[in-house]
C-alpha cells in the first residue's frame, strides 16, 4: 500500500520528528519499510525512540484502515435508525423532560448552568437516582459515576431521593397491575446507592485524573449510563492565573467527555456556574455561564436555571440545543416526596395551559437541617 | 526524501557510503550543495553527481501546467453547491464552490451547526453526490437534517436515499482527523467503482478550535505547524477531489491597542486566517439584550471572499431559511 502521509501529521515527539525530517524521512511510507535499527542509525535517535515512532505510525495506518471498514463511517440514515432507539434519562419533571426531548439524552453532553441555590446539584442527584429506573418502567436501568468537586453530594438527600424513587416505581407497578414477576428487577435503595460511583476531586489535577480513568472504569462496568460532574467550573475558577492553560485543559477535558459519551454510550451531565458579563458599550451587565466562550461550544444542550422575579418560581431555559427551539419552563423544588408530587404534576399539567409545574426535589437546605 | 541505494544507476553502494560519511542523507542536502564542490570533496565523478542531481530534480519537481488546461479542468469539475438558504447563497455568490474552503465563524448558538446541516442536505439533492460530516462532538442531528429536507418530506424513498449519502464521522483529535482526510483522499483517487465515500462533493469539519486547542501551549512553532498543515490538507482535499470544504470556527475577543469596545474576530490566529477562501462571521441580532427566547435573526458578514466584494452583510433567519430580508 502506498502510504503517503507526511510524518508531521503524526503525534510524534517534536524533537524526534525534527531529526527524522532532517535526514529526509518526510513520508510515512519511507519509514514503514525500515527496521527500528536502521531508522535509529540514519536519524541519530535511540532504538527505543525509533521503535516508538514506528509503533505510532503503524497504529495510525491500522486505524486508518479500520475507518475504511464500514464500522466507523455511518450514513445519516444509520443515524436515523439509531435515533429511534435514543435513550433518555428522565428528570421526573415533565416540563424539563419535554424541553430536552424526553429527558437527558444518552451519548450527549448536557450542561446545567445556574447561580448558587438554583438547583443544579439537586438536578444532578435526581439524575443519578433516575438512571437506575428499570427498563420495563421506561428507564435505562444503568449506573452512574458522580464526580463531585464542590462537596455538594449530601448523602441524606441522596437517600431521600432514592427512597422516593423506589416508592414511585412501586406505585407505578401497582397502578398498572402488571402480572409480570418484577421482583428480580425491583428497585431498592441499596441498589441505587450501590450503583452510584462517587469521586471527590478537590482541584483540577484530581478532576483530570478522574476523567482520564473513566474509560477504564466504563470498560469494566458496562452498566454505567451516566457521568455527572458537579461542578466543572469550581476547580477552574480559582488558582488559575494562566488563562491559556485553562483553555487548553478545558479543551482536553471536552475531548475526553465527548469520547466517553460517544464510545461508551453514556450521558454526560456537567454543571457550570454563572458569571457577570459587563457590556462595555451599554454599561449594563447580565449573567452568563462561566468558563468562557470556547467552552460554550462544547455541550450539546445547555440549560440555564434562574429564578423568575415576578412569581418567585425556578425557571429552566434551554439556551442551546441543535434541534430544539429555545424554550423555557418553570419548575419548583418542593418539600414533598417524589411520587406524590408526580401525580400532582400530571394533574396540574392537565388543568393549566401554562407550563407551570411542580418539580419534585427538596432544597438542599432541607437536607442540611 | 531520503537517499537510497539504487535510486538511479549512479547511486551505488559506494556513492551512498561516501555521501553518508559527508553527512548528506536527504535529497534536500544533496541538491543544496554545489555539484562541483561535492564531486571534489567526495572524490567522485562530476558526471555521476550531475546525473543523481538530475534524477532527484525530476522526481521532486512539479510539472508546469498551462493555464488553459487548468481553466478547462476547472470548468469541467467546478460545481457550485447551494447552501439551501437563499440569503447565504447570495452572500457567497451562488453558494459553496468546489475546490474552495469556506469558514463559518460565530459564537455559540448563532446557527453554525444548523447552516452546516442545510448545506449537507442541499449537497445531496443531486442524485449522485454525497457529503461527509466530520465532527468531534456528535452534533449531527437527525431532526435538523430532516427539517432541512422538508421539501421531499412526503417521499420516504427520496429521504432515505439522501440520508444514505450523508456520511457522518466522529473523530476525537487532530491526528485522527489527519488520518481520516488521508484515507478519504487515498480512497477517492483510486480508479475503482465509487468508493465508500461516493461521489463526494462536500466535506464539513465542525468546530475546528476544539481540535486545535488541546495541542496549543508550550511548543508554539510545532502547534502552528500542525495548524498550517491541517489548512494545507483541507485545501489539498478540496483541490484534488474537487469538493467544497466547509469548516466552523469560534470567535475570540480582540483586546489591547486602546480598544475599549469588545470587538470579536475569528479564532485560531493569524496563520489560520490566511487559509480559508471565504469567511463568514455570524452574529445574533440583538445578542446583547437579555430577552429570552432570543430573536432567530442572524447577521452574516462576509469578511473574506474570492468572488464578492467585502465586507458584505446580510440577515438570515434561522427558523425560516427561505425568508429573505
Amino acid at each position: 500500500m502506498s502510504y503517503s502521509r507526511e510524518i508531521t501529521t503524526f503525534p510524534l515527539n517534536p524533537v524526534v520528528m525534527g531529526k527524522l525530517l532532517q535526514v529526509g524521512f518526510n513520508l510515512a511510507s519511507s519509514l514503514i519499510s525500515l527496521s527500528p535499527v536502521n531508522i535509529s542509525l540514519s536519524a541519530g535517535i535511540s532504538v527505543d525512540e525509533a521503535k516508538q515512532v514506528l509503533k505510532i505510525v503503524q497504529e495510525d495506518v491500522n486505524t486508518c484502515l479500520q475507518i475504511s471498514g464500514e464500522c466507523v463511517a455511518k450514513s445519516a440514515f444509520d443515524l436515523l435508525c439509531a435515533e429511534q432507539e435514543q435513550e433518555h434519562i428522565v428528570t421526573f419533571c415533565e416540563a424539563v423532560d419535554s424541553m430536552l426531548g424526553g429527558g437527558v439524552p444518552v451519548c450527549k453532553l448536557t450542561e446545567i448552568c445556574g447561580a448558587p441555590g438554583m438547583g443544579k446539584t439537586q438536578l444532578c442527584l435526581q439524575l443519578a437516582v433516575d438512571v437506575h429506573i428499570p427498563e420495563h418502567l421506561g428507564g435505562v436501568e444503568g449506573e452512574a459515576v458522580y464526580i463531585d468537586t464542590e462537596g455538594g453530594l449530601i448523602l441524606d438527600r441522596l437517600v431521600e431521593l432514592a427512597r422516593s424513587a423506589v416508592l414511585h416505581c412501586q406505585q407505578v407497578v401497582e397502578a398498572s397491575q402488571s402480572t409480570l414477576d418484577q421482583s428480580s428487577h425491583a428497585l431498592t435503595v441499596d441498589k441505587i446507592l450501590g450503583g452510584i460511583h462517587c469521586f471527590r476531586c478537590h482541584d483540577y489535577y484530581e478532576l483530570i485524573a478522574a476523567v482520564q480513568l473513566l474509560p477504564t472504569l466504563l470498560t469494566q462496568n458496562e452498566k454505567i449510563k451516566l457521568v455527572v460532574v458537579d461542578s466543572l467550573a469550581s476547580p477552574f475558577r480559582h488558582n488559575m492565573d494562566d488563562m491559556s492553560l485553562r483553555r487548553r485543559l478545558l479543551a482536553t477535558l471536552a475531548q475526553s467527555f465527548l469520547r466517553v459519551a460517544a464510545n461508551f454510550k453514556t450521558a454526560v451531565v456537567l454543571t457550570n456556574q454563572m458569571t457577570t458579563k459587563i457590556m462595555p458599550r451599554e454599561g449594563d451587565s447580565h449573567h452568563i455561564p462561566a468558563l468562557g466562550d470556547n467552552w460554550a461550544h462544547v455541550s450539546h444542550n445547555r440549560i440555564v436555571l434562574t429564578r423568575d422575579c415576578s412569581n418567585n418560581k425556578r425557571k429552566a431555559s434551554l439556551y442551546k440545543g441543535p434541534n430544539k427551539k429555545e424554550e423555557l419552563c418553570f419548575f419548583q423544588i418542593t418539600l414533598k416526596a417524589v411520587a406524590n408530587s408526580w401525580l400532582c404534576v400530571s394533574k396540574l399539567f392537565g388543568s393549566s395551559s401554562k407550563l407551570e409545574l411542580v418539580h419534585v426535589i427538596h432544597g438542599a437546605h432541607h437536607a442540611l437541617v | 526524501m531520503a537517499l537510497k541505494v539504487g535510486m538511479c544507476t549512479a547511486m551505488n553502494a559506494e556513492m551512498f557510503t561516501k555521501l553518508e560519511t559527508a553527512g548528506i542523507a536527504s535529497a534536500v542536502d544533496f541538491i543544496s550543495r554545489d555539484p562541483e564542490v561535492l564531486s571534489r570533496e567526495l572524490n567522485v565523478a562530476y558526471k555521476d553527481v550531475c546525473s543523481i542531481r538530475r534524477v532527484l530534480l525530476a522526481e521532486l519537481c512539479a510539472h508546469p501546467v498551462s493555464a488553459l488546461k487548468l481553466y478547462e479542468d476547472a470548468l469541467s469539475s467546478l460545481t457550485i453547491l447551494s447552501t439551501g438558504c437563499s440569503v447565504l447563497d447570495q452572500l457567497l455568490d451562488g453558494g459553496l464552490y468546489t475546490g474552495e474552503l469556506t469558514e463559518l465563524a460565530g459564537d455559540t448558538a448563532t446557527g453554525k451547526t444548523r447552516i452546516c446541516h442545510w448545506c449537507a442536505a442541499a449537497a445531496v439533492k443531486n442524485d449522485l453526490s454525497s457529503a461527509l460530516y466530520i465532527d468531534m462532538g456528535g452534533s449531527f442531528d437527525i431532526p435538523t437534517i430532516l427539517d432541512a429536507m422538508a421539501e421531499v418530506a412526503g417521499d420516504q424513498a427520496a429521504v432515505q436515499s439522501r440520508l444514505r449519502r450523508i456520511k457522518c464521522l466522529q473523530v476525537f483529535d487532530v491526528f485522527q482527523l489527519f488520518a481520516l482526510l488521508e484515507k478519504v483522499m487515498a480512497d477517492s483517487s483510486k480508479e475503482e467503482l465509487p468508493s465508500e465515500w461516493g461521489n463526494l462533493k462536500l466535506v464539513i469539519v465542525e468546530n475546528l478550535p476544539l481540535f486545535i486547542y488541546p495541542i496549543m501551549g508550550a511548543n508554539a512553532p510545532y502547534n502552528q505547524g500542525i495548524l498550517s498543515r491541517l489548512g494545507l490538507k483541507l485545501k489539498q482535499l478540496a483541490g484534488s477531489l474537487s469538493v467544497a470544504v466547509l469548516v466552523t470556527n469560534s470567535l475570540v475577543s480582540m483586546y489591547g491597542q486602546g480598544r475599549t469596545d469588545q470587538q470579536r474576530k475569528a479564532a485560531l490566529g493569524r496563520v489560520w486566517s490566511h487559509v480559508p477562501h471565504n469567511r463568514i462571521i455570524l452574529n445574533r441580532v440583538g445578542s446583547d439584550s437579555a430577552g429570552f427566547p432570543r430573536p432567530t435573526e442572524v447577521e452574516a458578514t462576509l469578511v473574506k471572499s474570492s468572488h464578492q466584494q467585502t465586507p458584505f452583510t446580510a440577515t438570515l433567519n434561522l427558523a425560516d431559511r427561505d425568508a429573505s430580508t
